[in-house]
């Protein structure tokens, strides 16, 4: 009886202790995973959304336990010519080198190609989170579109980084774009490819909510309408609507108010001494790096992943263009004669990746305004030599540095403005190489005068690596020309 | 005294020959095998009594004369005032009825003729009468209550005494003491339940008999803890293997682990280095996890203790930077009584998920009831000094080999020559003014960094006793221990004390507390690598300062006394353990037993660098010049909650059922934080945090893991004959995804104890005989806990750090079916027993098929990430043990024990299925795991003729495309090609397996000699086919010239020295591919054999020390790893690297000759009682 007393008193303790969820007999589920935000309930208020949108950011910067940035800016690079890699037991980097790049087992490849996705990745749990998050949580009710904005902005440049990299983004009829995501991954499911159209309608759905949500200006490391823009006006100009792109450039060049104007001087945009530098009016946008944010750009031009070409150097230094007998050089002293490539534009201690700056959007414009017209106008020549004067070229009418005649022929301005972007924002982003892809398809233009290597047009793009294809069950199709 | 006879019916006379002849062989024989068998006068034979009567024994012969046809011829006299007998109506065995009868004296027999037999008195009939007393203890010297003493007039042949030969007895009391009345020429026996017997004769001159028992060694009736339960060893079904405490006290450790080093087969403990507090490298059956430290759970008197538990996405361990002290710190050795070892399924898998690497048992010191205060102090001191050095050239040699190297370093600089000053000072200078350069000294840099002799001592004082209801026991201890590099100081303070306590008859409750606290002091010094500083240069310079050169980075480097002695380490462990239970009995046969343990581990290391040390001033490079303040707290609780139901009965008198069924909550909580400091206004005082001038890294990690599980374990037993075990265990846990939350741990045993059937013949030689199998199923659960879920976070390493503020991301894809890695294993055992038990031996093998094993695994990258952590590979692991115990010599003052055990485990990783490890040496498919990878080297190439003949062949136009071949260079084996058939050139075709970290066999042989109060013990440990990288060999490929350098450059290529072991100095053959593959002759053959440990003791006579109010006295010297047989190139055979993330087991592959070096130790010990 005494027992039956002790055996009832214990099982009191026990379903109390229970149903209290004393710690010691807590149940499995009510554990909680310790300094972490469930994903699906996380963005709960106007804090968690911004910190998130930091997240997304930060995506841009090299990632500590995977590769993938900052290669995905200097891969391009490498298969322009500008980049080379002088390490023979690196059979990666000498596929791109030799533009054949290896199908399988590649690091960088797949390195960028992940963390694009896992940029859109983010994105895509912010967009869910702020869809499920009232815009009253915030203190100025706009700033929850503004982050929606921001975050689909972010989203269409990580879509066009994919589609101009990996997709046939030259072809509008290509069934090769990629796998445009929209909703967060929760599983290792793989969908198939969408079309290079159905690719470039989301990035600029995206990119249209962004231009008329985001912020007007906050720094040159955020979003911006003026972005929206002119990442627009560039997606455009890839997919081959010049009049479009080359009004919403102009747009961006004379409307985008005192923030946002050419630099005064070439050097200046790549003062890397302070993070003082990082509002410059020449930016668009730009990811900062500094002590303890490490973006890698700096290191991985420093010659071990890759380091600028005597090719390369040796063509702009000696590059001229014959105008009607006026033999105007591709460059002054813009590389040669700063400190050395690498320590200029990727020096160190605050490098920065330059996704887009103004002296590329008046090279947009006057490439579109002149393909859009079928001529060399003056607005479009004008925004060419804008570039050049700032570089220090003169108007002699002589030989040498000097800005291009009204006389030069329209294949002469195109080919000039391809010229002139490898010169000025040369490895930055990897456009030149992009340039060359372009001009190849819409106008027949030989790469291989720029790169012998560059042989076979279905390498202009990189290949899906095998192991993410065959993980996927084979879903996803390999690019032409690499099974 | 009467003895009663019972059932005596019928009688056959025809036996009656052979019923005496055994009789005769039964009182007389007395084998050092000890035969003793109470049935070798079974017989058929049986007299008729035909009512119940007293009679004598001359009455007995004549019943036994007149039934049958034997005579018996005695003095007449000699039976009289024997006791009577009483037999009772019916029939008995003649055997027994005329042993019943003679049993109260000792008889000669002898046969004259045919059924006649002689009987005469073999001890004078008429004795003297003695009083005797004494006091019985155990062999520290605590008085055992409750033994049984008696007084026998046959001389005891064996531990089961024969009753009838019983004179009297008595029991000790309190304290073990007793008197008794004796006769002269009589025996004196002393025994009790777990101890061995005692005898002696009783002499006229000695009344005293103090006797001291020794506790039954290798018995059967072993008591085994097993999991929330105990069994003895012969109802065991499974593999169980158990060290005890005087075994543990031969290693000299601040750890148990490595006192289980050669005692149990299945075993393999390696030592984790010679630093005081350091962790060591248990693994039991062989290795199968990829990831992970593959090392076992310690369950602590029921508290649960995970040596590295897993943090990050690759399941290494901890991802913060920085140490923790060895969680094993919170248990004292000393205060261990028994180690129980779970090896395979039937056992293990009452620990379910955490299991599959086998379960170490700790059963802490109790006190013992019916037991006088007993108090005992020991003092130990104890020398320590390195197993060997490292062999640097001395300043000459050093000089020689500079002025040979640096001009080759310039030869094939890249820099420009006029850049030679700058970027090869130490080079440059050597070519060109060499005078100015070499210093007279000639300084052994390892005698300056070694702090010889180092001392440890060690006390302990402890009480324990008990009432006859209550028992208790309180220690202290107090160790502090130089290590044997200079700066080194470990000093710990342990506490411990429990109580068990009878309330009422069904009521037991009990309480225990232990508590450590350890401070770990160190210098920047962590292993002879350190002395590689050049011996020209003394250790002052003429101003008084410590030398100064310039080292590597072109920094100015000071010699290690000044430089990595000046950093301080200090690592502070605080563990408290503590549990209590409460024990009902419900019913007769059923108990309940409520358990709640809760253990507290909490460590701080700090790390003072001062601003002029090498380390300071190459963290400039980062940004982080100056002094610099490392700061790592971890945190940990752990509570168990375990409520337990035992049912122990027996049925029908054949059917034993004993049944535990359990639930048990267990939660984890471990909180890590790391801070780094800069820039101290000096390097002396102001180096608290307040004084830094920055913070320059700072992280943190944390997890809280629960895992709530049901279980159970039915033992059945029947006749003794067939044992089933049957074993499940329901583990929920948090680390478990959605898909996969519970796994259920089932397994079953059975045994037969062959040696108890009918058909089993007794003999002689065949004592026991057991055949045992077991299969079951356990798991591994050692990854993060909810990995499975989506989560936003604050990435590590500040990914997550964007403009300015720190941002939240969700990182990864979750993987929902996420669970344990499983281990399905199978036990085969044949155990036997033969001699009476003084040979005892098994067999055993086993199979280990671990599958789910979690790797890294691609997924489609649209998902963000390129792979994920999964469950996908297989490994097996296959093996014999064998384990033989021999009580050789068995005498009253000389035994000799010996035990010796083997174990052949074959591990192999059957399948990766595309899985692979984020740092991915050492595993590959069809190879065990930890294998080195790289080129057999064939030879060294002598003539550039043989590389262009060599370069001629091969397709590609060069032999090894890699390096450019010259004179001096290894040649490796060309072992395949493209289509399997040897190419003519080396590619990775040629990788191949050039040995792995398993050994192929290790064990141990264990030998205890007592003669009288001198107790020896020999105890070896052997390893065979074990293989690391030791990547001094690899670095003759880039030696430095400004360093000094070990003499394995004296055994490299010279056109001089053509036979030379390695290859020319800075070839690129010595480590190819970047280092990240190996050639054959930079792997190291770790077998070796040891004398792992031998100590002597002697016990003070107790006639001497009971004089001066001792119980007991003990001195005893010992050694560790007094002698190593071995052909490894390295500091010590069991080296492993000092840094190892979460003690991942592939990281063991090489050695990099960084580890704290090993220890050999002398100690000198006394062990008081009173």
């Amino acid at each position: 009886m005494k027992n039956i007393k002790f055996i009832y008193k214990y099982l009191i303790f026990l379903m109390v202790a229970s149903f209290t969820s004393c710690q010691l007999t807590k149940d499995i589920d009510d554990y909680e995973n310790l300094y972490t935000l469930n994903a699906f309930d996380a963005i709960s208020d106007a804090n968690s959304a911004e910190l998130a949108l930091v997240g997304v950011y930060s995506g841009f910067k090299q990632r500590s336990t995977a590769s993938g940035l900052p290669e995905l800016f200097i891969l391009p690079s490498i298969l322009s010519g500008v980049g080379t890699n002088n390490n023979p037991n690196d059979v990666e980097l000498q596929g791109y080198v030799t533009n054949n790049p290896i199908p399988q087992g590649s690091r960088s490849n797949l390195g960028a190609y992940t963390r694009m996705y896992d940029l859109v990745n983010r994105c895509n749990w912010l967009i869910q989170g702020m869809n499920d998050l009232d815009s009253s949580e915030f203190s100025d009710p706009d700033r929850h579109a503004e982050i929606l904005a921001e975050t689909k902005a972010m989203r269409a440049t990580a879509n066009f980084y994919l589609l101009r990299l990996w997709g046939q983004f030259y072809d509008s009829n290509s069934m090769y774009g990629i796998d445009v995501r929209t909703t967060p991954a929760l599983s290792n499911e793989a969908f198939p490819r969408n079309s290079v159209t159905e690719t470039y309608d989301i990035i600029l759905e995206d990119l249209d909510e962004a231009i008329t949500n985001a912020p007007d200006f906050i720094s040159k490391l955020d979003m911006s309408k003026v972005y929206a823009k002119a990442l627009k006006a560039k997606v455009l100009l890839y997919k081959g609507d010049y009049t479009q792109a080359a009004t919403l450039a102009k747009d961006v060049i004379d409307n985008s108010g005192s923030n946002f104007a050419l630099a005064p001087t070439y050097a200046e945009i790549f003062d890397n001494t302070t993070d003082a530098t990082f509002n410059s009016t020449e930016y668009v946008f730009i990811t900062g790096g500094g002590p303890g944010v490490f973006i890698g750009i700096e290191n991985f031009w420093g010659g071990f992943f890759a380091a600028p070409s005597p090719t390369f150097t040796g063509l702009i230094a000696s590059g001229v263009t014959d105008v009607n007998g006026q033999l105007i050089s591709y460059d002054g002293d813009r590389v040669s004669s700063m400190f050395g490539f690498t320590n200029f534009k990727f020096g160190r201690p605050y490098p920065r990746i330059y996704h887009l700056r103004m002296a590329e959007i008046y090279l947009i414009f006057a490439e579109a305004n002149a393909r859009a017209n079928n001529s060399v106008t003056s607005d479009a020549l004008g925004a060419l030599n804008m570039v050049r004067l700032r570089a220090g070229a003169t108007t002699t009418g002589g030989d040498g540095f000097e800005t291009y005649p009204a006389t030069i022929s329209l294949a002469q301005f195109l080919d000039a403005v391809r010229i002139e972007k490898m010169v000025e924002i040369s490895g930055e982003s990897g456009e030149e190489w992009f340039d060359l892809v372009r001009y190849h398809f819409v106008d027949g233009f030989d790469v291989t005068t720029i790169k012998e290597s560059a042989t076979n047009p279905d390498k202009y793009i990189l290949p899906i690596d095998l192991q993410t294809i065959e993980a996927g069950g084979n879903v996803i199709e390999q690019n032409p020309g690499y099974n | 005294m009467e003895i009663k006879l019972r059932n005596v019916l019928f009688f056959f006379r025809k036996k009656l020959l052979q019923i005496i002849m055994r009789t005769f062989i039964f009182l007389l024989c007395t084998t050092v095998f000890g035969l003793t068998s109470e049935n070798i006068l079974s017989q058929n034979a049986k007299i008729k009594i035909t009512e119940d009567k007293v009679i004598t024994v001359d009455e007995v012969f004549e019943i036994i004369k007149m039934q049958t046809d034997y005579r018996f011829i005695y003095k007449s006299d000699l039976f009289k005032d024997f006791p009577k007998v009483f037999v009772k109506r019916g029939t008995i065995k003649a055997n027994d009825l005329l042993r019943e009868s003679l049993s109260k004296g000792d008889f000669n027999f002898n046969f004259t003729t045919k059924n006649t037999i002689v009987i005469k008195a073999s001890v004078p009939v008429v004795l003297q009468e003695t009083n005797i007393s004494g006091q019985v203890v155990d062999e520290n010297g605590v008085p055992l209550p409750g033994m049984t003493v008696y007084v026998t007039n046959q001389k005891p042949s064996g531990e089961r005494i024969n009753q009838d030969f019983l004179v009297r007895g008595t029991a000790t009391d309190f304290d073990g003491k007793f008197t008794l009345l004796a006769e002269v020429g009589y025996y004196l026996v002393a025994s009790g339940l777990g101890y061995e017997f005692h005898t002696e004769q009783i002499t006229a001159d000695k009344t005293i008999y103090n006797v001291s028992l020794k506790e039954r060694a290798s018995a059967l009736d072993e008591v085994i803890v097993v999991g929330y339960g105990t069994t003895v060893k012969k109802d065991l079904t499974g593999s169980v293997g158990s060290v005890r405490s005087e075994d543990i006290q031969q290693i000299k450790s601040q750890t148990i682990d490595q006192a289980l080093v050669g005692r149990i087969s299945g075993v393999h403990v390696n030592s984790g280095g010679g630093a005081p507090g350091s962790g060591n490298i248990v693994h039991i059956r062989g290795l199968s996890q990829l990831t992970g430290d593959n090392q076992p759970l310690y369950v602590v008197d029921g508290i649960p203790i995970m040596l590295n538990p897993s943090f990050s996405e690759d399941g290494l361990g901890i991802s913060v930077f920085g140490d923790r002290e060895n969680p094993l710190l919170s248990i004292n050795p000393d205060d261990i009584e028994r180690v129980d070892v779970l090896k395979d399924a039937s056992s293990a898998a009452i620990y379910g998920s955490r299991a599959a690497n086998g379960v170490i048992l700790i059963t802490t010191k109790r006190g013992k009831r019916n037991q006088a205060p007993q108090f005992n102090f020991s003092y130990n001191t104890t020398i320590q000094n390195p197993t060997d050095k490292l062999n640097y050239l001395n300043a000459e040699q050093y000089r020689t080999f500079a002025e040979g190297w640096a001009p080759e370093v310039l030869a094939n600089s890249f820099f420009p020559e006029f850049l030679w000053p700058v970027f090869h000072p130490n080079e440059y200078q050597i070519v060109n003014d060499p005078d100015n350069y070499f210093g007279e000294a000639d300084t052994d840099w390892q005698s300056e960094i070694l702090n010889r002799n180092a001392i440890w001592n060690q006390y302990n004082f402890s009480v324990s006793g008990g009432s006859s209801s209550t028992n208790y026991l309180v220690s202290a201890t107090v160790n502090e221990q130089e290590g044997i590099l200079i700066g080194n100081k470990f000093t710990r303070y342990n506490f411990q004390t429990n109580l068990d306590s009878q309330l009422k008859d069904n009521l037991k409750v009990g309480a225990s507390v232990n508590y450590n606290y350890s401070v770990n002091k160190q210098s920047g010094i962590g292993s002879l690598a350190d002395a590689n500083y050049r011996p020209d240069l003394g250790i002052f310079d003429e101003n008084g300062n410590y030398t100064e050169s310039i080292g590597a980075f072109e920094l100015n480097r000071i010699n290690p006394l000044g430089n990595e002695a000046k950093i301080k380490n200090k690592a502070l462990a605080q563990n408290l353990f503590g549990s209590v239970y409460g024990e009902l009995k419900l019913l007769k046969d059923l108990k309940f037993r409520s358990q709640l343990n809760i253990g507290v581990s909490n460590d701080k290391s700090t790390v003072f660098v001062p601003s002029f040390t090498s380390r300071a001033l190459f963290n400039e490079f980062f940004g982080q010049g100056g002094a610099s303040l490392q700061v790592q707290t971890t945190e940990s609780i752990t509570t168990s909650f375990n409520n337990t139901l035992n049912y122990n009965a027996t049925i029908f008198e054949n059917h034993k059922i004993d049944a535990v069924g359990g639930i048990s909550w267990d939660r984890n909580f471990i909180n890590l934080e790391g801070q780094t400091y800069n820039g101290f206004p000096d390097d002396e005082i102001l180096t608290n945090i307040q004084s830094a001038n920055r913070v320059s890294e700072f992280s943190s990690d944390a997890t809280e893991f629960g895992l709530n599980s049901l279980f159970g374990r039915i033992n059945y037993n029947f006749k003794d004959r067939y044992l089933f075990t049957f074993t499940g265990r329901v583990d929920a846990s948090v680390k478990f995804g959605p898909e996969n939350r519970r796994g259920f741990f089932p397994s079953a045993g059975f045994a037969w104890n062959v040696h108890n059937e009918g058909f089993f013949k007794e003999n002689n030689i065949v004592s026991n005989l057991k055949l045992r199998a077991s299969l079951g199923r356990t798991g591994v659960d050692n990854l993060p806990a909810f990995s499975f879920e989506p989560k936003y976070i604050s990435l590590g390493n500040g990914d997550s750090f964007y403009n300015g503020v720190n941002g939240i991301a969700v990182p990864d894809v979750p993987n929902q079916g996420i669970k344990w890695e499983s281990t399905d294993q199978l036990d085969l055992g044949l155990e036997f027993g033969l001699f009476n038990g003084r040979l005892n031996g098994e067999l055993v093998y086993f199979e280990k098929n671990t599958s789910g094993l979690i790797l890294l695994v691609p997924i489609p990258a649209e998902t963000g990430d390129s792979e994920w952590s999964a469950n996908i590979a297989d490994v097996s692991n296959k093996g014999w043990e064998i384990a033989l115990n021999a009580d050789i010599i068995r005498s009253e003052d000389f035994s000799w024990n010996s035990a010796f055990n083997i174990s052949f485990i074959k591990n192999n990783v059957d399948a990766l299925n595309g899985g692979s490890l984020l740092r991915s040496f050492g595993i590959a498919e069809g190879e065990p795991i930890g294998y080195i990878r790289g080129y057999e080297v064939d030879r060294i190439a002598q003539t550039q003729q043989e590389i262009d003949d060599l370069n001629a062949n091969a397709p590609s136009g060069m032999y090894f495309s890699e390096v450019a071949l010259q004179p001096g260079d290894y040649i490796f084996k060309d072992i395949s090609g493209p289509g399997g058939v040897p190419d003519g050139e080396i590619t990775s075709d040629d990788l191949t397996n050039l040995g792995d970290i398993s050994p192929d066999f290790y064990g141990g042989w264990n030998n205890t000699l007592t003669y009288k109060n001198f107790s020896l013990g020999l105890n070896f440990q052997f390893v065979e086919g074990s293989e690391k990288q030791f990547s001094p060999i690899a670095r003759l490929g880039f030696p430095r010239a400004y360093e000094n350098q070990l003499d394995l450059i004296l055994e490299t290529w010279t056109p001089e020295n053509p036979d030379a072991t390695y290859a020319r100095l800075g070839s690129g053959t010595h480590s190819p591919d970047f280092g990240r593959v190996a050639t054959s002759k930079s792997v190291g053959d770790g077998s070796y054999i040891r004398l792992r440990s031998a100590s002597l003791g002697y016990n003070l006579p107790n006639d001497l020390i009971s004089k001066i109010g001792l119980n007991r006295a003990r001195i005893s010297i010992s050694g560790n790893n007094l002698f190593t047989i071995t052909n490894y190139p390295g500091q010590d055979p069991e080296n492993v690297p000092a840094i190892n993330p979460g003690g991942g087991t592939t990281g063991l592959v090489s050695d990099s000759g960084l580890s704290y070096p090993q220890i050999r130790t002398f100690t000198f010990g006394v062990d008081l009682s009173f």
